[in-house]
């Protein structure tokens, strides 16, 4: 049986700060980089994915698109919630209910503000989104926020969510498995 | 001429001059035709000249070309003028879609001196003649809603426009009976949009403050306008408003089109033909709590009645629009009446209390449903939002000094709250957004102009977001109806959570007694999910 003990706030000041100083949807559409490479390779591996062929997508339709595709890949999906659901379990075996939902709340609400406003300006920049797309890379960020949080106060350090934010922090947007390839924006 | 009003047919008394007058340019220029209502009496009511509506109805045809503008130059202030008003409409122009009660005398004398005789006839121009000619136009326009005159999509016209005073909400000297009458206008456009609902009629009040009238060269009133220019000059009124401010006004409820195709008057704190909302679940991600509470009370409120929300907005509507109470600042709301604060923090908590903790919103069972990850991810964030709304209300509480425990749950409560209607599909989520989150945006839109500045600020942040939700909403239900099993999928859906929509039992069973009777499939008619264009 897991002992209750005190929110590490550590932790979780650490992510606000790591959120803060992200460059989030800054390198949407640029040439993919060694980094953007290897983090995406971490990731899949995380997953438990195989090699898979990197993709790019160029512009916000073109992002769009990919994100509607039919063959896009709902194992990708649900690997992921399963890992965040076994790791979200494991931190509220860990910390007071309270506690622990507060502080969440309190970093994604403040998170969403931020990546919101960071996307919009992105998409000004980019100049072709549409405003409900603005409102998916918001959404797709905050959660990747959310899943590190979960993830390190479940004192897991190889967790996938770990490569996806370095991507996010990195100003691309991992858009998920479509057909045979991790599509990365 | 924009041809807003191309093809309607409007009634407008007391139109050959003054206000009356400017509405039946106004409705003109949009391209209505007109039947110019003036028996041609003074202000007072006495006399009469057929030339005052027949000039007017010239001048019209005139500007906008023959046929146009029709005089009649009775007094509608007798039971039978109307159905007379509303059959010469009909028979002239083909139907009536516009009244507007705008006939009007004047018969002043302070209480104790006032003659029985002045009070009926005033009494009987400037209320029982609209009750007359809305008693004999609503019948046909229910009528004309039957037979389609609306087109595909449906009879959502039929607007009926009472031209009021603010004496009728605060009374004026030696004015009892264009007082009492004009208040009683108010009760009449009340019920009149009530009853009128379901045939998605309209009824408004429109109180032109202060105008020039016709009577501009009464004594009385001359006195009482030099007062008023004494006044404005130490207090900086507005300036005084014009026949044609009045039109204006009157124009824009006559082509106001309501939100969502509900006839919904507005000004007015009438609720709007609300249909059952889904209730508060985590699930949702939209807070049903209000829509639950809406949900079971009537529509017409018949009690407790001095807590509903819609009450205490109206109230404080009421001091927005006499500009009585303006509180700029949180700092400055402890200086205002003890009842008005309570009626900003009852607001305030209502949208503040939340059951659920903001970043469970991403176990929302939709998320989890929605087909594709751009679905996905852009519930994830509306989620968010919604709860941004009351973690916002939930600060501005707190800076108001309302206690915690008043902005949530009950003590003791779990914050995961249980789910009543726990989702089971995509498409329920999508008929939420798309009706549950209108009724948001009726609930915020009533505070868009508060007078608690905070308040006022803090419903602008968040229209913004409550249309946006709206429109997802939307859009999705445009995608999911393009194939037969979708749409068949989202009617299901609102069937489930809107059941207020579907026909009366007794009215499946006559549909399945006429179904049986004729051979056909038994299955009771539904409300059908139009396909948006």
């Amino acid at each position: 049986m897991t002992q209750i003990v005190a929110l590490p706030c550590t932790i979780l000041d650490r992510v606000t700060a790591e959120v803060r100083s992200a460059s989030w949807f800054a390198a949407l559409g640029e040439p993919l980089t060694d980094g953007d490479r290897a983090d995406a390779a971490s990731y899949l591996l995380a997953l438990g994915f195989d090699a898979l062929d990197i993709g790019i997508a160029h512009d916000w339709p073109e992002a769009e698109a990919l994100l509607k595709a039919p063959d896009w890949s709902p194992v990708w999906w649900d690997r992921e919630e399963a890992q965040r659901r076994a790791l979200l379990n494991h931190a509220e075996a860990r910390y007071p209910e309270h506690a622990l939902w507060t502080a969440l709340t309190e970093l994604t609400t403040e998170a969403g503000e931020l990546v919101h406003g960071k996307a919009a300006t992105a998409a000004g920049r980019m100049g072709d989104a549409a405003k409900a797309s603005i409102h998916v890379a918001a959404g797709a960020a905050s959660q990747a926020v959310y899943q590190l949080a979960v993830a390190r106060l479940a004192g897991e350090q190889a967790s996938p969510f770990e490569s996806k934010f370095r991507l996010f922090a990195a100003g691309r947007w991992p858009l998920g498995i479509v057909g045979t390839r991790l599509i990365l924006f | 001429m924009s041809g807003l009003l191309q093809g309607r047919v409007a009634i407008v008394t007391g139109g050959g001059r003054g206000i009356g007058r400017a509405i039946a340019e106004s409705l003109v220029a949009e391209g209505a035709k007109v039947i110019v209502a003036d028996n041609g009496a003074s202000i007072s009511g006495d006399g009469g000249d057929p030339e005052v509506a027949r000039t007017a109805a010239k001048e019209l045809d005139n500007k906008a070309g023959a046929g146009s503008a029709l005089a009649f130059t009775e007094s509608v202030a007798s039971p039978g003028v109307g159905k007379q008003l509303v059959d010469l409409a009909v028979k002239t122009f083909g139907g009536i879609d516009i009244v507007v009660n705008n006939a009007a005398i004047l018969r002043d004398a302070f209480v104790f001196r006032a003659d029985p005789a002045d009070w009926d006839a005033v009494i009987r121009t400037n209320l029982s003649a609209a009750f007359y000619l809305i008693n004999a136009a609503s019948g046909v326009m229910r009528d004309q809603s039957k037979a389609g005159r609306g087109g595909k999509d449906g009879y959502d016209w039929g607007r009926i426009v009472n031209i009021v005073s603010s004496a009728g909400l605060y009374g004026n000297l030696g004015q009892a009976a264009y007082a009492s009458a004009k208040a009683g206008l108010f009760g009449l456009t009340r019920v009149t949009a009530m009853d009128l609902a379901r045939a998605q009629i309209t009824a408004n009040a429109v109180a032109p403050f202060a105008a020039h009238p016709r009577d501009r060269h009464h004594p009385t009133r001359q006195r009482r306008a030099e007062d008023l220019q004494g006044a404005r000059a130490q207090d900086r009124r507005p300036p005084r408003r014009q026949p044609r401010d009045g039109a204006l006004l009157a124009g824009r409820q006559a082509h106001h089109r309501p939100a969502a195709g509900r006839a919904r008057p507005r000004g007015l704190p009438v609720r709007p033909a609300a249909t059952r909302c889904p209730p508060r679940s985590r699930r949702t991600g939209c807070s049903g709590r209000r829509h639950r509470r809406q949900a079971r009370r009537p529509v017409h409120r018949s009690h407790d009645r001095s807590r509903s929300l819609q009450y205490r907005t109206s109230r404080l509507r009421r001091a927005t629009m006499t500009g009585s109470i303006v509180v700029k600042t949180v700092e400055e709301l402890k200086d205002a009446p003890e009842e008005y604060r309570e009626a900003v923090a009852k607001l305030v908590i209502s949208h503040a209390v939340n059951e659920l903790y903001g970043a469970q919103v991403f176990d929302e069972p939709a998320i989890a449903y929605a087909p594709t990850p751009y679905a996905k991810w852009l519930t994830c964030r509306v989620a968010m939002e919604e709860y941004g709304h009351h973690v916002r209300f939930k600060q501005l509480g707190v800076q108001m000094g309302i206690p915690e425990e008043r902005m949530v749950p009950g003590t003791g409560k779990r914050p995961l709250s249980i789910f009543e209607f726990p989702l089971k599909t995509w498409e329920e989520f999508v008929a939420i957004k798309l009706l549950a989150d209108l009724a948001e945006i009726l609930q915020v839109e009533d505070l868009l102009h508060c007078t608690f500045h905070p308040l006022r600020n803090l419903a602008r942040a968040t229209m913004p977001e409550e249309r946006f939700h709206a429109q997802f909403g939307e859009d999705f239900t445009a995608e999911l109806i393009k194939t037969p099993e979708g749409k068949a999928s989202l009617q299901a859906a609102i069937d489930e959570y809107f059941p207020t929509c579907r026909p009366s039992s007794a009215a499946r069973s006559r549909a399945t007694t006429r179904s049986s009777a004729s051979g056909t499939s038994s299955s009771a008619p539904t409300t059908r999910c139009a396909p948006t264009s």
